[in-house]
């Protein structure tokens, strides 16, 4: 089987999931020089900045793991 | 109907703007267009007539080329609020509108309430204590809703920090049980009260790294205000990893700091955002780091939640076999980066089905570049971490392994060769102590690649032979 380019170009900051009560979760990673870091975030529905999240990563269904890109600064 | 034009409330949103930056003139200037439409008394309000305010308005808003944000009601005033909105700390300052002769007469004439509106425009400043609390001197227009708003986000250190209705409130209450202020008066604030107390844990930030304590009974473990559990948790999940990672870490002056959080290592790391991480996070929300400038490791009992919360972290083991992962890469002379490791690497991903190329993006990253090894970092962490019992995400340690079979084994035979190195080592060492070639293959071993650490060795023992 070959990468899938799209996949393979594309840069990523970790792993996002939702829950069955429809909670997100980013598994994050973080790069800086000399250092990275670990961090689960985790956003429910009545959050403020859910629907944000949900429009960065994208359509989502319970279950389904995707990859994050980064967010703008 | 939305609109373009300009109306009066726009003057208020535009004033409102300077907030993220009002300090000096700009606030100043600013300040006196609110009070000038606002702020003065109705009796005064005549002095106001010489300039228009839609021609202020517009000149404000061709000034910082604002959009209108209003819908406006075809009589001049606004069909969606009858309010200004309140003053938005998150949005940056604005330029100022050139001053003219006839506004210089009104800025003299404006005076007091000029200074009271550019005080109620300037940031809210807090105090940092010692202790790592605050003091908050309160000030005209302030409620404790506002106060919470500007303390969690001093405290993210992000002013387009948008914290959540419940969270403002469990701070409100916080900061009313901390200045003993009855519950059924909250919103009363006066500026002629005493300073406010504002609790550390609420805005904790402003202190210094908490002192890093050797943890007894261990050589690389050190605790930074994390609580006892919590560094027996640590020291329990240390204990887990083989002993030549725990050797090789120990001889490369890696520390592993259980820190209470983030900031009890750095507190100003703790109000930065990561690169490329969603508005209002912080490195305060980390569970988990590896620095390898600095030879540390470190695991956090408690990250701060979207609204600024404490909050446990459940993750320890995994997040800690993930930074050894980093940890033993580095020190291993960026085993990652080896053709052996990207061979096996290579044939794992290349094996992955559709779906798991999407589910697994992050340890693909940079595939394609041969100059960007973030993708096979992550996954040799994350593969480590799941070998030793739990990767960064405990529910997906069987299907890490299960997906990265050539890697796991890659990992496996790196770590027999680094037992063999000790090993080797160990053995000269017991029949030579005192020869200093040796000392410098022990060194070697800790810190530089195997290669070079078995060339080490060799040349200790071809001494040996020639003696």
């Amino acid at each position: 089987m070959t990468l899938n380019d799209d996949i393979n170009k594309q840069a990523s900051i970790g792993v996002c999931w939702m829950e069955p009560d429809g909670t997100i979760k980013l598994q994050l990673s973080a790069s800086e020089p000399g250092m990275r870091g670990e961090a689960l975030l985790v956003y429910a529905p009545t959050q403020n900045e859910y629907m944000e999240i949900l429009r960065h990563v994208g359509p989502l269904t319970p279950g389904e793991k995707k990859s994050v890109a980064p967010f703008p600064m | 109907m939305m609109t373009d034009t300009v109306h009066p409330v726009d003057t208020r949103i535009a004033a409102s703007k300077t907030i993220g930056d009002a300090s000096g003139d700009d606030a100043r200037a600013t300040a006196r267009d609110v009070a000038s439409q606002e702020s003065v008394a109705p009796e005064n309000r005549n002095l106001l007539k010489p300039i228009s305010t839609v021609a202020k308005t517009r000149e404000l808003v061709k000034t910082n080329r604002l959009p209108s944000m209003h819908v406006e009601d075809g009589a001049g005033g606004c069909a969606c609020c009858h309010l200004p909105p309140a003053p938005d700390e998150s949005t940056p300052a604005l330029k100022k509108a050139e001053p003219n002769d006839k506004n210089r007469q009104l800025e003299n004439k404006g005076g007091k309430v000029v200074d009271q509106a550019a005080a109620q425009l300037a940031p809210r400043a807090f105090e940092y204590n010692a202790d790592g609390s605050a003091t908050y001197q309160v000030r005209s227009g302030d409620t404790l809703t506002r106060i919470s708003r500007a303390a969690l986000r001093a405290a993210k250190g992000d002013v387009a920090f948008k914290p959540t209705e419940q969270a403002i409130a469990s701070v409100a209450r916080r900061i009313a049980d901390a200045n003993n202020i009855e519950q059924t008066d909250m919103h009363l604030i006066r500026p002629e009260m005493p300073p406010l107390k504002i609790p550390k844990d609420v805005v904790g930030v402003e202190k210094l790294p908490t002192d890093r304590v050797p943890v007894p009974g261990s050589e690389i473990i050190e605790s930074a205000g994390a609580s006892k559990e919590f560094v027996g948790k640590v020291k329990q999940a240390v204990e887990k990893l083989p002993p030549e990672v725990r050797r090789l870490l120990e001889e490369s002056g890696v520390k592993i700091i259980a820190a209470g959080e983030i900031a009890d290592y750095d507190p100003n790391l703790a109000r930065s955002r990561p690169r490329g991480w969603p508005p209002g996070s912080s490195w305060a929300n980390a569970d988990g780091l590896q620095a390898s400038d600095k030879r540390i490791v470190l695991v956090a009992e408690n990250t701060r939640d979207g609204s600024g919360t404490l909050k446990p972290s459940r993750r320890t083991q995994g997040v800690i076999n993930h930074e050894v992962g980093h940890s033993v890469d580095v020190v291993l002379g960026h085993f990652s980066h080896s053709d052996a490791f990207k061979a096996a690497y290579d044939k794992d991903i290349l094996a992955l089905s559709a779906a798991d190329q999407i589910k697994y993006g992050y340890f693909l990253q940079g595939k394609g570049d041969n100059l960007n090894y973030a993708g096979r970092e992550e996954a040799h962490a994350d593969v480590f971490a799941a070998m030793k019992g739990a990767s960064s995400n405990s529910a997906e340690t069987e299907a890490t392994l299960k997906n990265f079979p050539n890697s796991r084994q890659a990992i496996d035979t790196r770590l027999a060769e680094l037992r063999q190195e000790q090993n080797r080592t160990d053995m000269l060492r017991a029949l030579k102590p005192a020869q200093p070639g040796l000392v410098s293959a022990d060194v070697g071993l800790g810190i530089m690649g195997a290669g070079l650490a078995r060339a080490a060795v060799l040349a200790s023992a071809g001494q040996e032979k020639s003696k």
